[in-house]
């Protein structure tokens, strides 16, 4: 009997091990090659093996003429231009709204890069600036809405007001950096031609007549869909649109998360593809190894591991550019009154290994950041200004000089944010060196936000990014006393005035003496810790070409093309 | 037993009631002011007041209760905060394929725990028994996200044979005619037969994922009520009296196992039903699940709030069927007093 029991028992063994030894051998020779990370995030790692890939996509290559697959890490939650939404509604939007302006494009390693120079967008033919800040626009009579109605400057006026006078619409919000307080401001000059008649000149003007957010809506429409309770439809435009833009909205599965975008037939200009699906695939493993099998031809927000391994795929192109994104940690005294003293904070910023954090954490896609004004923005000069790098001798110095001894503090990370979990570790590292403990607090993308907004936190990572790449709209919101989006809460009247006076000014060489002095602020306050300026990135199938990188950095879609 | 019914669905009303009150009173007491929340990061403070007028949310807790009851009695539970949508239509438009991913899910748990959980007890000890255990615990202490991940690197992407995880079916593909949402059955229906063929290939990961892990308590509940079944005096006097080993396994073991067997089959379905967060979002299934995993990462507490009180009324309802269930197995249970056996 025992005899038997014992044979069982190794029978059960050797099954098992022969079960793992399957496992095993379907394994991938490479899983253990390249990151260190844990086991259950590594494995896109061994698909960059070609012997890996005989995948359906090597041999189910699509057709020329098929739409073009994109994958975004949100769902589509909302189409009406003039309320937030998730970054996949910006990018659908941007297809079905054209702003009245666009960037010029050069293009630079496979990239149509957005230069600072604007020009009218296919939907005008004519676009001037009068001394006093008049601008006039003459709509372009080929340029038609999806339903086939022309875009008349009524549409384009409606829109304008619309956006002013909602009172869910954010778009008042933009208003004041282009010196815009009323809808009196625009004005139907005849079918074709409109103008917006700010209350001054401002430099940001032709900037922000690229925003999508400035897309001509159909005022017949909006009117007939409008009620008491909603004077300027949002409702009907939350699902639905009739489209000025490149893209028409074919279909849109809220459930399943897939818009279908075809061509728009009344658009003047060209699209390169034959329509766009668009499909939210929440984890960025499964999007790169959905990309890397050929089931999605375009894979936009995926971490820097991940583009790193995607670069050793001879089917996969990864682009990535410099951008004025700015990644800091916010340092909030209301939240840890050490953080109260200046000197502590200028210890703090010392003791960061900054390059380490670009070499190992972002694989080498980011820029020094600097200030808030980042390296790759308009008017940035670190040098001048003094920016941190890591000295740890100094940050000890300064750490003495304070009189603070050593404290606990906590860093609050966001759940998704992989990259910053790593950065936290060596950040706790660096600041233990000189007294400071850091306790790493991950939390839910939810809860982080709330305590963020509620100021209830003393340390935590934030990334932003300005659409336009201009330093005073971006320091506007971080820096601004009282901002709501200034979360780290510091406040300096001096650089509040000199945001004031920078928006509005038009000379170059001013607006650079403004932005050096704002910069010198920002490094003595050293309310934040400037980390990083991520880059933006896009990774591909290798034959789609097109890429697009504007003011906005939301994905563009009509340039996209297959070889 | 019309008795024993009026009875369990009296209890599940207040039951339900009860969800809804203590949903109704957590949300609210959740740190964030839900008109600023509404009006978004920028709002100005009297955006902020418009809504919270129009929302009623400036009015007493016990007046917005009232409307909201009034509103929940009437099939409304608010509108999504991020897709300004009414929730009772979203978390219909997304329940058929978390459904669906949950039905297919509980049958293969069922196929592998109970067949496996007879066999294990009826042959304790043996090799049977043990691969029965080691299945067991792996299955117990596997996590979904884990096994997903490894089904899909191997499965779809390594070998191939299963379609990538995105979504119900693939990208741009009509899906068949809407009859009962379920596309397997609605491609069945419709007479489009390679609609429910490919619903099933984007079926299988998800669908092992979960039926895997959780047929993992499923075998062992069989596996202990068998045993103890077997372990009974009525069984042994069977065993005396002459009765076959295949009637006393089927009749007298499994059939007296199966009140707790039906209870974690009911625990299984309703963690599905709810539950199923993880392996929704790893396989972009477009599914209930997913849709709170959303209204979680962007603080969509009226998304949040539908969420709970929905899984709340699906676990209430699973409970009166179980309890039915009970009932249907169990002569004592519906006569609502002790019955010798």
């Amino acid at each position: 009997m025992r005899e038997s029991r014992q044979s069982g028992r190794w029978r059960s063994i050797a099954l098992l091990l022969t079960f793992v030894l399957v496992v095993a051998a379907c394994g991938d020779d490479d899983a253990t090659d390249g990151t260190d990370a844990p086991a259950g995030t590594d494995a896109p790692a061994g698909t960059d093996a070609p012997a890996g890939t005989d995948a359906p996509a090597a041999t189910d290559a699509p057709a020329p003429d098929e739409p073009i697959v994109v994958s975004l890490s949100t769902d589509i939650n909302i189409l009406e231009q003039h309320l937030f939404r998730s970054t996949g509604s910006y990018a659908v939007t941007r297809a079905l709204y054209q702003p009245l302006l666009d960037q010029v494009y050069s293009v630079e390693d496979g990239v149509r890069r957005g230069t600072g120079d604007v020009a009218p967008s296919e939907i005008l033919t004519s676009y001037d600036v009068a001394a006093d800040g008049t601008a006039t626009f003459t709509l372009n009579p080929d340029a038609k809405f999806a339903s086939g109605d022309s875009i008349t400057s009524s549409d384009a006026v409606y829109m304008l007001r619309r956006s002013i006078e909602a009172p869910a619409s954010y778009i008042p919000l933009l208003f004041p950096f282009i010196a815009v307080d009323s809808s009196t401001s625009f004005n139907v000059v005849d079918d074709l031609t409109f103008t917006i008649k700010p209350n001054q000149p401002t430099a940001l003007f032709n900037r922000f007549m690229t925003f999508q957010v400035f897309g001509p809506i159909q005022e017949s429409l909006a009117t007939a869909q409008a009620t008491a309770d909603d004077p300027f439809a949002f409702d009907y435009f939350t699902t639905n649109a009739n489209a000025s833009g490149p893209y028409a909205l074919n279909n849109w599965d809220q459930a399943a998360g897939e818009v279908i975008l075809d061509p728009n037939p009344g658009w003047p200009g060209d699209v390169a593809n034959s329509g766009i699906i668009v499909r939210n695939v929440p984890d960025a493993e499964q999007r790169a190894l959905l990309l890397q099998n050929g089931d999605i031809d375009v894979a936009a927000g995926l971490p820097p591991r991940l583009l790193d391994q995607l670069k050793g795929d001879a089917n996969v192109n990864v682009y990535s550019a410099p951008s004025t994104r700015i990644n800091y940690i916010g340092l909030n005294a209301a939240a840890e009154p050490n953080l109260a003293n200046k000197l502590v904070r200028q210890a703090m910023s010392y003791a960061i290994p900054y390059q380490a954090l670009i070499d190992n954490v972002m694989f080498g896609f980011a820029s020094p950041a600097g200030t808030l004004v980042t390296s790759n923005m308009e008017t940035y000069q670190g040098e001048a200004a003094g920016v941190y790098t890591n000295d740890m001798a100094m940050a000890q110095d300064l750490m003495d000089q304070s009189g603070v001894g050593p404290f606990e503090v906590e860093l609050a990370v966001q759940n998704s944010r992989a990259q910053d979990q790593q950065a936290a570790v060596f950040i706790q590292d660096a600041l233990s060196q000189i007294g400071i403990t850091v306790n790493i607090n991950v939390l839910p993308d939810g809860e982080f936000s709330g305590k963020r907004d509620s100021r209830e936190l003393a340390m935590f990572f934030h990334e932003w990014f300005s659409w336009g790449d201009d330093p005073y709209y971006q320091m506007t919101f971080l820096a601004k006393c009282g901002a709501f989006t200034n979360f780290a809460g510091g406040c300096n009247e001096r650089l509040d005035e000199i945001i004031a006076e920078g928006t509005f000014e038009t000379d170059p060489a001013a607006r650079n003496a403004l932005s050096l002095e704002a910069q010198q602020l920002m490094v003595d306050d050293a309310d934040r810790i400037y980390l990083w300026s991520a880059d933006w990135s896009l990774a591909t199938q290798s034959d789609i070409t097109g890429v697009t990188k504007d003011f906005t950095e939301v994905p563009r879609f009509e340039n996209l093309s297959r070889g | 037993m019309r008795r024993y019914l009026a009875k369990r669905l009296g209890i599940s009303l207040l039951t339900i009631f009860g969800i809804v009150v203590v949903v109704f009173f957590i949300v609210r007491v959740v740190p964030g002011d839900a008109a600023s929340l509404r009006a978004g990061p920028y709002a100005t403070a009297e955006r902020i007041q418009q809504i919270a007028d129009q929302y009623g949310l400036n009015d007493p807790m016990a007046e917005q209760f009232v409307d909201y009851m009034s509103g929940f009695v009437q099939g409304d539970l608010g509108v999504s905060i991020r897709t300004n949508q009414p929730v009772l239509t979203e978390l219909l438009d997304r329940l058929p394929a978390s459904l669906e991913l949950a039905a297919y899910s509980i049958v293969l748990a069922i196929l592998i725990g109970v067949p496996l959980g007879i066999l294990a007890a009826s042959r304790r000890g043996s090799w049977v028994d043990n691969i029965a255990r080691v299945l067991a615990v792996v299955g117990s202490s596997m996590a979904l996200f884990w096994l997903g991940l490894l089904l899909i690197f191997f499965f779809a992407f390594r070998l191939g044979w299963f379609p990538g995880p995105i979504g119900r079916l693939a990208v741009g593909t009509q899906p068949p005619t809407s009859i009962t949402g379920l596309y397997t059955v609605d491609g069945l229906l419709s007479g489009n037969l390679s609609a429910t063929w490919e619903a099933l290939r984007y079926l299988a990961l998800p669908v092992f994922t979960l039926g895997f892990v959780l047929a993992a308590p499923i075998l062992k509940m069989v596996r202990a009520a068998v045993i103890e079944s077997l372990e009974s005096d009525y069984v042994r006097t069977a065993k005396a009296v002459g009765v076959s080993k295949r009637s006393i396994l089927f009749v007298d073991g499994f059939r007296n196992a199966l009140i707790p067997v039906v209870t974690t089959i009911g625990i299984v379905l309703g963690f599905m039903l709810g539950g199923n967060i993880i392996v929704e979002f790893l396989f972009s299934w477009p599914g209930v699940g997913k849709y709170a995993f959303d209204a979680i990462s962007t603080r969509d507490l009226e998304s949040l709030q539908g969420f709970v009180i929905m899984v709340g009324v699906l676990y209430v309802v699973l409970n009166v069927v179980i309890d039915i269930a009970y009932a249907l197995i169990d002569p004592r249970i519906r006569l609502g007093k002790a019955v010798a056996p």
